[in-house]
């Protein structure tokens, strides 16, 4: 039970970050939903599983691959967005009234 | 200071218990194969795993025992990353901005973990990194005051990451 409530939430925080992917302005905020909601969503997806498991070898394989996944996603999200700051994009921001 | 061989037989048994869980298998075969090529690559690699001047004030258990604490906070907080981006994504609520905070942090490796928390929490993406500041990318910037601004992003990873690394 709490295994599929887990699943249940990941696939939700993955559906929303795809959905932010389309409907944000710029790189950067659209690099904030897809390295936030895909990291969140993956790490439930997984301890989902694990849960489901038990504690088994399969689950410690699982473990790994999560920490790896912790890991590596903010390295590549910062990879990306220092690239798009050293080419020279500026951030999209919200219009002042004046 | 760790002497050469020590280095090398801890590599050998990080390796080694890494080809355990990954191969489940308990044959002689596998074993010996494993063992090979873990001391080929402890070899090879044990300098750049266990550094010279590292582990000197032997309280390593406490430091692994930390970072386990730490690896518990970082998720609680990524979820809470999660409703909040689904939110802004719903509300299309957004007010992003570039700002500087610095860190007390020394160590390089203590830096690359605060950045990488940083990434991994609401809203912030560290943008580029020069000695002790950090550019941080805020989703939804509720100030550009450079030291309030620091105390909300950095929150309690510093406290965590100075408590393991100092």
């Amino acid at each position: 039970m709490i295994a599929y409530l887990f699943i249940f939430l990941g696939l939700v925080f993955i559906f929303f970050g795809t959905l932010g992917i389309i409907r944000f302005p710029d790189i950067y905020t659209r690099l904030q939903t897809s390295s936030k909601c895909d990291a969140a969503g993956a790490v439930a997806l997984l301890v989902g599983l694990m849960v489901r498991e038990g504690l088994d070898s399969l689950s410690l394989r699982i473990l790994i691959i999560l920490m790896f996944l912790l890991l590596t996603n903010p390295v590549a999200s910062h990879a990306i967005a220092r690239s798009a700051a050293i080419r020279g994009i500026k951030p999209w921001r919200k219009k002042k009234k004046c | 200071m760790y002497k050469k061989g020590v280095r090398l037989v801890l590599t050998f048994f990080v390796l080694m218990s890494f080809w355990l869980v990954l191969s489940q298998n308990l044959q002689p075969t596998s074993l010996l194969i494993g063992a090979l090529f873990s001391f080929l690559v402890a070899l090879l690699s044990f300098d750049f795993l266990i550094k010279p001047d590292e582990g000197i004030r032997g309280r390593a258990i406490r430091t692994i025992w930390l970072l386990f604490i730490y690896v518990f906070v970082l998720l609680y907080e990524m979820f809470l990353a999660g409703f909040d981006v689904v939110y802004r994504v719903i509300t299309m609520d957004i007010n992003p901005e570039v700002v500087m905070i610095k860190t007390d942090i020394k160590s390089d490796l203590g830096i690359v973990l605060l950045a990488n928390s940083i990434t991994l929490t609401p809203g912030t993406i560290t943008i580029d990194i020069e000695g002790d500041h950090l550019y941080v990318h805020w989703l939804y910037a509720r100030t550009t005051h450079f030291g309030h601004a620091a105390e909300l992003i950095k929150g309690r990873f510093e406290y965590w990451l100075r408590r393991i690394f100092t």
